[in-house]
């Protein structure tokens, strides 16, 4: 039985159930309500990013559901390697600022555990081997720190000056 | 009277837990809550940008922390550096523990109390105990290296006494060097965690008997001082249950006497070959370094180039 999802501006897609289903939200809300065939609605979520997030679970559907326990185990183990992503996933997330800040947005929204850390790991390697300079660039912001607090925060990172 | 209900701080900048979510909770999530307070652009909650940050280093969560206040903020949050801390076993009443033995060691005085004290998570400065343990492995590696120019210097004394008609560039000096054959203690204590490093084979059981080698094989390149292309062999064991990327990942991240004495025969050079250059290629040991280590690789990789004693 096909899911009509309904995103803020509208706009309906009908998708599979399997598909439906790699968004913990919607799983859970499947089983509670069962399968009226009403449209859901996703209203913290516009169609032409709903649109890219259906594209990853659909690539993703046969891939298998990790269990709480190796969820908790993953998140210790392997939770900080940023550069493992594959293929398929580094092309879907080649996208614009904005969009990547959307889909990540939607992806906590919609409990999407992979994408949301598709999309952080993403961010994390814009940040990674930036000095601060550019990381003010990136982020449009201005260093507000006194210079006493300059002083300060030289001192503090001393520690890491050759991390 | 209305009742007090309680209220979930969105401002709040730190989380009471670094636990995975359950699933379905974020479905609560208030919208506007999910809009960060401190800048316009990156429009994500904190408890996202945790996650993010999550993925980086200490350098980079360094640099992070001088862009601005609101940066600082995040980048010093505790869960942080609490999971740097449990990404490679370091638990603040073990470095309590180091710290007694140290001062036994030195002064013959032993310190009354036998346990120490579990603290609460929520009191433990995990920054903190994040950058003293980042010391002392700092100064760990530092004697490692000082070590290495010591032999590297009988290399070049010994490469003068080699046999001729070897062509200038890589001039073997084949030397039996002992490495005692004991079971290493903090790997038998650590097995667990060794395993999941990717240590150990996965596919062979780890014994200590006879995992060693009680060789090492020593080239040394050209006979001239300036010559930065020396590269030393540790023998894979005998068994070939360990691999040399393992013993040079082993002798970076752990605290293993044996993998002390293995230093030694392992130049810089090597480490990059196989630790940096050779990363993730497989086969040859798992190599896991940033995850293990809690490092970037390219900050391993700077770190090691900027060493005085390897600029020539």
């Amino acid at each position: 039985m096909p899911v009509v999802l309904q995103a803020s501006d509208n706009q309906q897609f009908t998708i599979e159930k399997a598909v439906a289903e790699r968004s913990m939200l919607l799983k859970n809300m499947l089983e509670d309500v069962g399968e009226a065939g009403e449209p859901i609605p996703l209203p913290n979520v516009a169609g032409s990013i709903l649109k890219k997030v259906i594209e990853y679970c659909e690539h993703h559907k046969e891939d298998p559901v990790p269990s709480a326990e190796e969820d908790k185990d993953a998140f210790e183990s392997s939770r900080r390697k940023a550069d493992d992503i594959d293929e398929w996933d580094a092309q879907f997330i080649k996208v614009g600022n904005e969009e990547l800040f959307e889909i990540i947005l939607a992806a906590n929204y919609l409990d999407i555990k992979p994408l949301l850390d598709l999309g952080c790991k993403t961010v994390a390697n814009m940040i990674k081997g930036k000095t601060p300079e550019q990381i003010r660039e990136m982020f449009n912001i201005e260093n507000d720190f006194t210079p006493e607090e300059e002083d300060q925060i030289r001192r503090e990172n001393e520690w890491a000056a050759d991390a | 009277m209305l009742p007090i209900l309680s209220n979930p701080d969105p401002s709040s900048l730190r989380p009471r837990s670094t636990k995975p979510k359950e699933p379905g909770s974020r479905s609560a999530n208030n919208v506007d809550a999910l809009i960060s307070d401190i800048h316009p652009l990156p429009k994500l909650p904190h408890e996202i940008w945790l996650q993010i940050l999550a993925f980086l280093g200490p350098g980079a969560l360094t640099k992070l922390r001088s862009a601005d206040r609101g940066w600082r903020k995040r980048a010093d949050d505790a869960s942080l550096w609490r999971a740097l801390c449990l990404a490679q076993d370091v638990e603040p009443d073990k470095l309590i523990r180091y710290h007694r033995k140290d001062k036994e060691e030195c002064d013959g005085s032993r310190t009354e109390r036998d346990s120490v004290e579990r603290r609460d998570d929520d009191q433990i400065d995990w920054k903190s105990t994040f950058i003293a343990h980042y010391r002392r492995e700092k100064e760990r590696s530092r004697r490692f290296w000082a070590g290495h120019e010591c032999l590297a210097l009988q290399q070049m004394l010994g490469a003068v006494t080699s046999p001729r008609g070897i062509p200038d560039g890589l001039l073997p000096v084949r030397r039996l060097v002992p490495v005692p054959v004991v079971p290493c203690e903090q790997c038998e204590a650590e097995k667990v965690l060794m395993h999941q490093l990717g240590f150990w084979n996965p596919d062979v059981p780890y014994t200590s008997e006879g995992s060693w080698s009680s060789v090492a094989t020593v080239y040394t390149g050209g006979s001239s001082t300036s010559d930065a292309l020396r590269a030393a062999v540790v023998q894979p064991p005998l068994s070939r249950r360990l691999s040399r990327a393992s013993v040079i990942l082993h002798t970076l991240t752990s605290g293993c006497d044996l993998a002390n004495g293995l230093k030694d025969f392992v130049p810089r050079m090597q480490v990059v070959n196989d630790v940096v250059v050779r990363r993730g290629s497989g086969g040859h040991g798992v190599i896991v370094l940033p995850s293990a280590s809690g490092l970037e690789t390219e900050e391993i990789l700077e770190g090691i180039l900027r060493l005085p004693s390897f600029r020539n």
